[in-house]
């Protein structure tokens, strides 16, 4: 048994979230986006449209083609300037729709709210709002759901931890949408199915857990939770942990134990569209760091370019342009070249630094400190995992839990020999875990 | 297809800042009163014991790695943390050839032929220290007393400028210095055995710098002092004396080669205290931290793989 009920490793972060107190505003339309058919981790849609259409606001223009594809719907009114293949922030390249917006955004005929009477039919509108997990995953929502049809879920736990350094757009968009965060897991739980439902936001958010805690007063079915300022206490195999007790092990999804996890912008994002009938098409993202002249919370158009964002946040500070752009955070982020990609929906913080914090440091030996095994939240033993990998002992690796690696960084931020640990068994772990569903595809 | 840059940089993109010449600056930071307190003892002539042995560790890490081809590491401060633990164990005046043996000892044979940093399965300085006190006992029982120390040192040196140390008193069943002199008084012995006071201020300021885990240094201290009581002396005696507070403080706590968990720590935490007073009641040792700290070494591999935690999920196995 382990001496503590709960996990208590993981790793302290100084935290910063400069941008707290600025409540999201809409960036001025730019003139021209580039709305990636690839949106998140999922498949390509197909575009429907072509070269010299005229498009408008939550007009369908990619279908999804494929089980695990997601719709994609234009962010302005405009015409379609170009369909072509561009670099994609998920690497390799994607076909991107050019739109030049025309500034009117008139709203297309087919945005009115879906009409649900059944599960099924939820699960379509889910699908059809092209919603996938805005918390960083990017997974599609839909498929994300359907298991929870199949398998008895009893617990949604909505994730509003947000332990990223850098990001507040989730307890920004709690505090301005609290109302749309209950409404939405109201709806996710009848349709369903759910019994209960708990906001998970992080010890430090004192005014959301109020505002919480006084909205779902008397109510037994919605509950919030503090969980601890530590990284990465927003993952969702900790929240698992913490919430239900229930441990996930290698080769389950979260609803073979009876929970369904999701961010809470999704939640908000998805009871927008079930009231409005608007797709997503856009996304509040943060945007801060020591290169940009003002952080701030933005709601974005899907599509915008990085430069955008970055002009309407007063440019780069000093006049100096970025020298390391990141998407998402400075953790689980990932960095970009330039400043030419589009935002996509899983997006949710454009971060510009002055420097790129990386590029001093080398490699030095192990000194057998420990301390990436007392920074894994996952009881994972990071060293002895990558030592396996370097002599390409994958056996080792599996067995040393591998593959429950989700890329968090604690080890590799707190590592003095300024070893990558994280990224080389996360790719590991991912290697591996691909065996296992090919493996247990083939017993099907 | 182009290659995509933006998978090839890797997250997380911002670090601790304490990497590994940092961590032993911080060693190098928390033996500055040890330092202190030894030049305010023995004049700045003894600054001299510490120069040669922090020199030479230095000097003979970057020789080696240049000559067998090898990037050369010995600007990362644990050479001279090495030495600085080295001159810490040597008497106040040690002849400079003696010094170097140790450092050759430590740098060359324990740590460079087994790989360097994080590779050595015993603590190098260690190792030059036990190497040297079995070679050359007399030269490293060569005390020094002055009138600066604790009264009851002085008197039984009897004028003498050597002397013998409180855990030689012990041994001679003489007259001892009180708790409060033990942990205040300054006492002679090897330049880290001046004054307790100053160790553990040193070991107070790696904790709180997250250098070290207290674990492994307080239970090893409260299984000393529970085994004295049960012996039937004083607690506190056993935990002043001789090398107790500089072993268990700076050389226990050597990552290298303390096991890495909580629970592991605390293994040896015990494991040292049980066998560090075995050998001071019954080896002729008189202090015996040393070789008992070995035993420690030596078996931390096995603590290790015994309290290794298991991947979150149950279902792993441990495997080491």
């Amino acid at each position: 048994m382990a001496l503590f009920p709960i996990p208590t490793k993981g790793i302290r972060l100084k935290g910063e979230r400069n941008t707290a107190a600025q409540s999201i505003v809409p960036i001025a339309l730019p003139r021209e986006l580039h709305i990636a058919m690839r949106q998140g981790n999922c498949e390509a849609a197909l575009p429907v449209v072509s070269t010299g259409d005229y498009v408008k606001l939550g007009q369908l223009i990619g279908r999804n083609a494929s089980p695990l594809s997601v719709p994609v719907h234009s962010s302005a009114s405009g015409r379609v300037a170009a369909i072509k293949r561009e670099p994609s922030q998920l690497g390799g390249d994607d076909l991107h729709i050019v739109i030049e917006t025309d500034g009117r955004q008139s709203i297309a005929d087919s945005v009115r709210p879906p009409r649900i009477n059944s599960p099924t039919e939820f699960l379509a509108a889910v699908l059809v709002s092209g919603m996938v997990g805005l918390g960083g995953a990017g997974f599609p929502m839909a498929a994300k759901f359907a298991p929870c049809l199949k398998v008895e879920v009893d617990t949604l736990i909505i994730n509003g931890v947000e332990c990223e350094p850098f990001l507040t757009v989730d307890r920004v968009t709690m505090l301005a949408h609290a109302g749309d965060v209950v409404a939405g897991a109201r709806a996710i739980m009848q349709w369903l199915g759910i019994r209960r439902a708990v906001i998970c936001v992080a010890r430090s958010m004192k005014k959301v857990h109020e505002l919480f805690s006084e909205m779902l007063k008397g109510d037994e079915s919605i509950k919030v939770k503090s969980i601890s300022d530590i990284y990465p206490y927003g993952s969702e195999r900790i929240l698992i942990k913490q919430v239900t007790g229930r441990k996930l092990i290698p080769g389950r999804i979260p609803a073979d134990v009876g929970c369904l996890v999701c961010n809470v912008n999704s939640v908000v994002k998805l009871q927008h569209y079930l009231a409005t009938g608007l797709p997503l098409v856009s996304k509040n993202v943060t945007v801060d760091g020591s290169a940009v002249s003002y952080g701030r919370n933005l709601e974005i158009p899907v599509g915008t370019r990085i430069s955008d964002v970055l002009a309407f946040c007063g440019g780069a500070a000093d006049g100096k342009e970025p020298e390391m752009i990141l998407l998402d955070g400075v953790m689980m982020g990932k960095k970009v070249p330039d400043a030419s990609y589009p935002i996509i929906k899983m997006n949710n913080a454009v971060l510009f630094f002055d420097r790129d914090f990386a590029e001093s440091l080398g490699e030095t030996p192990c000194i057998n400190c420990g301390r990436c095994l007392r920074s894994c939240s996952l009881s994972l033993v990071p060293v002895k995992i990558a030592d396996a990998l370097k002599r390409s002992d994958m056996r080792t690796a599996k067995a040393l839990g591998a593959e429950i690696c989700n890329n968090c960084g604690a080890c590799s931020y707190v590592c003095p020999a300024r070893r990558r640990l994280s990224s080389v068994i996360y790719e590991a772990g991912q290697r591996i875990k691909n065996e296992r569903t090919g493996a247990d595809n083939e017993r099907k | 297809m182009k290659e995509n840059k933006s998978l090839i940089s890797e997250s997380p993109f911002i670090y601790a800042a304490a990497d590994t010449s940092l961590i032993m600056r911080d060693v190098l930071i928390a033996l500055l009163p040890c330092v202190a307190l030894a030049v305010y003892v023995y004049g700045p002539g003894v600054l001299l014991t510490f120069a040669v042995s922090v020199g030479s560790c230095v000097i003979l890490e970057a020789v080696y790695q240049k000559l067998m081809n090898k990037p050369v590491r010995a600007g990362d401060l644990s050479a001279a943390v090495t030495g600085l633990i080295i001159a810490m164990n040597l008497p106040p005046f040690a002849s400079p050839l003696l010094v170097v043996l140790g450092a050759f000892i430590a740098i060359i044979i324990v740590k460079q032929l087994f790989g360097g940093i994080g590779r050595n399965f015993v603590n190098p300085a260690l190792v030059a220290i036990i190497v040297l006190g079995m070679s050359f006992p007399q030269e490293m029982k060569a005390w020094v007393v002055n009138d600066k120390m604790t009264p009851v040192i002085v008197e039984a040196a009897a004028g003498a400028t050597t002397g013998p140390t409180a855990l030689e008193l012990f041994k001679l069943n003489a007259a001892l210095p009180s708790d409060l002199q033990m942990f205040i008084g300054l006492k002679n012995g090897t330049l880290g055995q001046l004054c307790s006071l100053a160790v553990i201020a040193g070991g107070i300021y790696l904790v709180a710098r997250r250098v070290i885990s207290p674990v492994l240094s307080s239970i090893f201290f409260l299984t000393v002092a529970a085994l004295t009581l049960m012996w039937g002396y004083s607690p506190l005696f056993q935990i002043f004396a001789g090398g107790t507070l500089f072993f268990g403080i700076f050389m226990a706590n050597d990552c290298v080669t303390a096991p890495v968990t909580a629970k592991g720590k605390l293994i040896a935490g015990l494991l040292y205290g049980f066998l560090s007073m075995f050998f001071r009641a019954y080896s002729l040792n008189v202090d015996g931290m040393g070789y008992a700290l070995l035993f420690v070494n030596i078996l931390t591999p096995r603590i290790d793989a015994l309290t290794m935690p298991k991947p979150a999920g149950g279902k792993g196995r441990r495997i080491l």
